[in-house]
């Protein structure tokens, strides 16, 4: 278990985290929010990249610094010289896995994310898909107290994003995984825990269920026509349909019943972000 | 000190090309060279210290060249946030154990100079190369840290050298390089002037490197 406790972090007068609290268990969990929410901060102090201005983490009873940390961050290269052995070989030196569990250490991580066949390869002969989803099998090396992934789906296609969600979804994890993203998608269908974030406060914490109700009787969807007449306050979520269009919004106003719509996990989260709508 | 023994020879190992062109150069040219001029100065009875300036006109080079292959794992990737979480300890003993490595390069140089001229003088020239390409090493791995680029950290010590070897020589503050005095003719003073200097680079590397980002 993770305690993180009042931690504050600040860019000289800009504040990136302001008083966050929080208990990473054996979940994982989804730290959404928009740019410049703090996600990345907060990742980077959990990590140990960077210090906190005010506030504690503690793993089990200890220092966070004692924890073994499995980190992707937003930006993940390779040395385009090695193979995908010699890449992940060179990583359990660095984690100090010893020598006789490497090969069976390396083999089980790129199993999990699909890359085995690819053991053999010259990384530079890996797609961006490739080299993320190898990025992701590194922080399973060396069985780590807890997993941070940093925009884990940035640069994927559409297939390599569900295969990322597969991999998230295909087992029990003994320790936290905590996913930053400012793609619901990515979280909804994988994470047990989701964490929004805005302007450096945590402002919700609960189940990916639970978030959709806070959208609950704000959701509607307008025809093209009906759209353009409203003139009050609102969060436009998406366009759909191709030859009529429909206008899903959020807003704080009482509209026609026949408009309304059951929420979805991103009306919550846009909700949350965005609301509410009402002048105050 | 396992594993970072093995982080040094991973890297060789993997990157044989860039590690061994140096080595031939320094066997197959620079030594050559240097037995003649051992030759020419026992023979014409020159000053023994026009030879040991080549040392320190050369191997500093050839160490922070080493320094830099290896600190750009490190520090001029991609991943390097990846790879500074994966290993968070102080990587000021990786220096040590490069300073190490880089005897085996020096040992047909100190061969020879035993050969040709007296114990004493050799054996204080050398100890005081090895300490030039210890303050060297130490100052490129603080600027590194400094400047979260082992090729800014390059740069600014080959003009540090290139200032120091060729122009102006005869600064002593700051200067490690000796090279219009010779060694037997140097103070207790040069030592301690640079050791204080040296903790304070160190110190400041050490610090640096566990929140560079």
């Amino acid at each position: 278990m993770i305690t993180i406790q009042n931690i504050k972090k600040s860019y000289k007068k800009n504040v990136a985290l302001d008083d966050v609290n929080m208990t990473l268990e054996n979940k994982v969990y989804g730290l959404l929010g928009p740019n410049g929410s703090g996600k990345t901060t907060l990742l980077r102090i959990i990590s140990g990249l960077l210090k906190a201005d005010h506030g504690s983490i503690v793993f089990q009873d200890k220092s966070i610094q004692e924890a073994s940390i499995g980190y992707l961050p937003q930006k993940f290269g390779v040395f385009k010289e090695l193979s995908v052995y010699e890449q992940l070989e060179y990583y359990c030196i660095l984690k100090k896995i010893p020598q006789l569990q490497r090969k069976e250490s390396i083999q089980e991580v790129l199993e999990s994310v699909n890359l085995e066949d690819m053991i053999n390869r010259h990384c530079k002969e890996l797609s961006g898909g490739m080299v993320r989803r190898l990025g992701i099998a590194q922080t399973f090396l060396g069985n780590p107290d807890i997993i941070l992934l940093d925009e884990p789906s940035a640069g994927l296609d559409v297939e390599e994003r569900l295969r990322f969600k597969r991999i998230l979804s295909a087992k029990d994890f003994p320790f936290p995984i905590v996913i930053s993203t400012h793609i619901v998608e990515d979280v909804e269908s994988t994470c047990d825990i989701l964490i929004v974030l805005k302007k450096g406060k945590i402002i919700y914490t609960g189940t990916p269920e639970d978030i959709l109700n806070h959208a609950r009787n704000h959701v509607y969807e307008l025809s093209e026509k009906d759209y353009h007449s409203i003139s009050f306050p609102h969060y436009l979520v998406k366009i759909s349909g191709e030859k009529q269009k429909n206008y899903r919004i959020l807003c704080d106003d009482i509209l026609n019943e026949s408009w309304k719509r059951e929420p979805e996990i991103e009306d919550g989260y846009m909700y949350l972000v965005k609301g509410p709508f009402h002048e105050v | 000190m396992k594993y970072d023994l093995e982080l040094i020879i991973f890297d060789i190992k993997h990157r044989k090309i860039i590690y061994l062109i140096p080595v031939l150069f320094v066997l197959l040219i620079f030594f050559p060279f240097m037995m003649n001029q051992a030759e020419n100065i026992i023979l014409t009875g020159g000053d023994p210290f026009i030879y040991f300036q080549y040392f320190q006109k050369t191997f500093p080079l050839l160490m922070i060249y080493y320094l830099y292959l290896f600190f750009r794992n490190f520090l001029d990737n991609e991943s390097m946030e990846a790879i500074h979480v994966m290993n968070m300890k102080n990587k000021f003993i990786l220096i040590i154990y490069i300073l190490c490595f880089f005897q085996i390069i020096l040992i047909p140089f100190y061969v020879l100079s035993f050969i040709y001229f007296d114990f004493s003088l050799v054996l204080s020239e050398l100890l005081n190369l090895n300490f030039i390409l210890f303050f060297l090493s130490s100052l490129f791995y603080c600027l590194s840290y400094c400047f979260v680029s082992p090729i800014v950290a390059l740069g600014i010590i080959l003009l540090y050298c290139f200032v120091f070897i060729s122009l102006l020589p005869f600064i002593s503050y700051l200067n490690v390089f000796h090279i219009n005095e010779p060694i037997l003719g140097m103070t207790k003073e040069y030592y301690l002037k640079h050791i204080i200097e040296l903790i304070i680079i160190i110190f400041i590397g050490i610090k640096r490197q566990r929140h560079f980002l």
